[in-house]
């Protein structure tokens, strides 16, 4: 159990290290302090997009219409039935996970670009409706927040939200390295890379893949809420393809299958056009150039080079030990 | 007389207009190791892939696992009856250490709701620590070293890769194994290897075994008994001993290696 301690430790390391960071920003600046909130929010349903997407193999473009759902629906619980910001979130978040766990449903019938093309249909057809949804939805016209307060602390200022943003980052982020880790994650881990052979483990596939859904639904939706909150404004524009497509782009910077890296993965691409602005107009193309480069050096990742150290620092005494290990047997599979 | 382990009644499988099964019955007594050989193409994996709940045998056949039929069930029911299996082509995930593949295998033992192991509960840690040591239990029995356990499967000689694919099969100790040509292009070190593990395995367990193989000399090591298949049928059943000699067989036998 001691690789449990010290892999738990990772995330929270993390955290210190941003923690440490944003105190030494902000104190000049508030608007740094925005940045790595919403950078915060985006790595909450990028975590559901790594374990939809990038372990369990369910090609999701659907992430910005989760969290077009978590938002939507916890400002319509404020605005039209009065309710807090905090039983409205989490009333939000199960209804984008009721929502989203859908998408299971034709996902189980279909396979790859088919889901990713389902997934993309659902995104349409959220934004749509709410684009249609007249005065319930605001329409077109998007819809204003009233204050945010939580048990009476009003989140007036980003270092209130930057607090209550980071108890449920800090929860994901280490909820989600053990469900990874242990039994649901090879289960998933297992049926995208052998499926037949995961089933005759007793894996049952239809119950993991609708588990999968399900789970980044709600982190889709707890995002959204955040988002809502943070914003204080939301509309339709929000939540576009170009959104889902950048949720995609954070997770395949990250490895796919990291947790850890799709966080990292989020705070580059949300936080890079933030401080490519001195660019100006060039901003987006360095940005372009930034993640190509980082795709051609790095295909596993942007935590590969750290993650390639640390196991080459640790593995080479059992490497060195494993017999045949060097061996390349004919008839192996290769891969 | 006991009850069968395995039964199967009037199994007839096709393929379009290929017949990969016709009619086949039989029965496989508990604890027993069962060889089912035939040349290629004899309905040999298909026979395993309807035991597995891949393939559903046409209409009036019957599959029973002590007693119960098995036809009509999902895959995942199927290994939760207690049966376990290895592939033809080794079926593992390449770019995993083999402790990570055979903790695979001990999804049913780990009990715990997979949405409890995102806390930090005593009785997921439990659980863990539990199969940890199930996998150094079973790896001792079929002499896997720690170091193998330790390195990717990729970098593994195929020997060893077939090794871990059954001790990923066998850890959850079901009670029945179907092997699908463990000695598959093995060399003689390593078929003999697997053999002793096999047996070791054999000799601590209930076990039933059934293997399905080209290779004669794994089977005639292991088997107590054999059936032999040739185009979907079942020609010959019986103590290893005698099935060799039998004619029929021999026929099937010699005239294939006549053709090669």
């Amino acid at each position: 159990m001691r690789s449990l301690l010290s892999r738990a430790k990772i995330p929270l390391l993390t955290i210190l290290a941003m923690a440490v960071a944003i105190l030494a920003a902000s104190e000049t600046n508030s608007y740094y302090l925005y940045v790595i909130n919403l950078c915060m929010i985006n790595a909450i349903a990028a975590v559901g997009l790594v374990i939809l997407t990038g372990v369990a193999g369910q090609i999701s473009l659907a992430t910005a219409a989760l969290l077009a759902i978590g938002s939507y629906s916890t400002a319509i619980l404020m605005v039209h039935l009065g309710l807090g910001f905090l039983p409205a979130a989490v009333l939000g978040a199960f209804a984008t996970t009721a929502i989203g766990t859908i998408l299971a449903g034709p996902a189980l019938r279909l396979t790859g670009l088919h889901v990713a093309i389902v997934t993309l249909a659902f995104g349409i057809i959220v934004v749509q409706l709410i684009g249609k949804g007249g005065t319930f939805t605001g329409g077109m016209s998007g819809m204003t927040l009233p204050p945010v307060t939580i048990l009476g602390w009003a989140l007036d200022s980003e270092w209130r939200r930057f607090i209550v943003i980071l108890i449920p980052f800090a929860l994901v982020t280490a909820g989600s390295i053990r469900f990874l880790r242990l039994k649901p994650g090879r289960a998933l881990r297992a049926l995208r890379e052998r499926e037949l052979a995961a089933r005759t483990l007793g894996v049952n596939a239809s119950a993991y893949k609708i588990l999968a859904f399900a789970y980044a639904s709600f982190l889709g939706g707890v995002s959204g809420a955040l988002y809502a909150s943070l914003k204080g404004y939301i509309s339709v524009d929000d939540f576009t393809l170009w959104n889902s497509i950048y949720f995609f782009v954070m997770i395949a910077l990250g490895g796919m299958t990291s947790i850890v890296g799709g966080i990292a993965g989020a705070f580059v691409v949300t936080a890079a056009p933030e401080f490519l602005r001195g660019f100006q107009e060039a901003s987006q193309a360095v940005f372009g150039v930034l993640l190509f480069l980082i795709v051609v050096f790095f295909p596993g990742g942007i935590v590969t080079p750290f993650a390639g150290l640390s196991r080459l620092l640790s593995t080479r005494k059992k490497r060195a030990a494993a017999p045949g290990a060097n061996e390349n047997p004919p008839g192996s599979p290769s891969r | 007389m006991t009850q069968p382990i395995l039964h199967f009644d009037q199994i007839s499988v096709r393929f379009g207009g290929v017949v990969a099964l016709d009619g086949v019955g039989f029965d496989i007594a508990r604890g027993d190791t069962f060889g089912i050989i035939g040349p290629n193409g004899a309905g040999k994996t298909t026979l395993f892939n309807c035991i597995s709940g891949f393939i559903k045998p046409e209409a009036g056949g019957r599959i029973d696992f002590n007693g119960k039929n098995l036809i009509g069930r999902s895959v995942h029911e199927v290994a939760k009856l207690g049966i376990s299996r290895s592939f033809q082509n080794i079926a593992l995930m390449h770019d995993l250490t083999g402790r990570q593949n055979i903790l695979t295998g001990l999804h049913l033992r780990l009990a715990y709701h997979p949405l409890a192991s995102i806390l930090p509960l005593r009785r997921v840690a439990d659980a863990e620590a539990q199969a940890a040591r199930q996998i150094e239990k079973i790896c001792d029995l079929l002499k896997i070293s720690g170091a193998v356990l330790d390195t990717r499967v990729d970098a593994l000689p195929l020997g060893q890769q077939k090794k871990i694919e059954v001790a990923r099969a066998v850890v959850r100790a079901p009670e029945l194994l179907l092997l699908d040509e463990p000695a598959g292009g093995l060399n003689d070190r390593e078929t003999a290897d697997l053999i002793g593990s096999l047996e070791s395995l054999r000799a601590s367990s209930e076990l039933t075994i059934v293997v399905i193989d080209h290779d004669m000399n794994l089977v005639m090591d292991l088997c107590d008994q054999l059936a032999v298949l040739d185009f979907g049928k079942l020609i010959a059943i019986g103590a290893a001993a005698e099935v060799q000699d039998d004619p029929a067989v021999i026929a099937v036998y010699l005239g294939e290696q006549d053709a090669a």
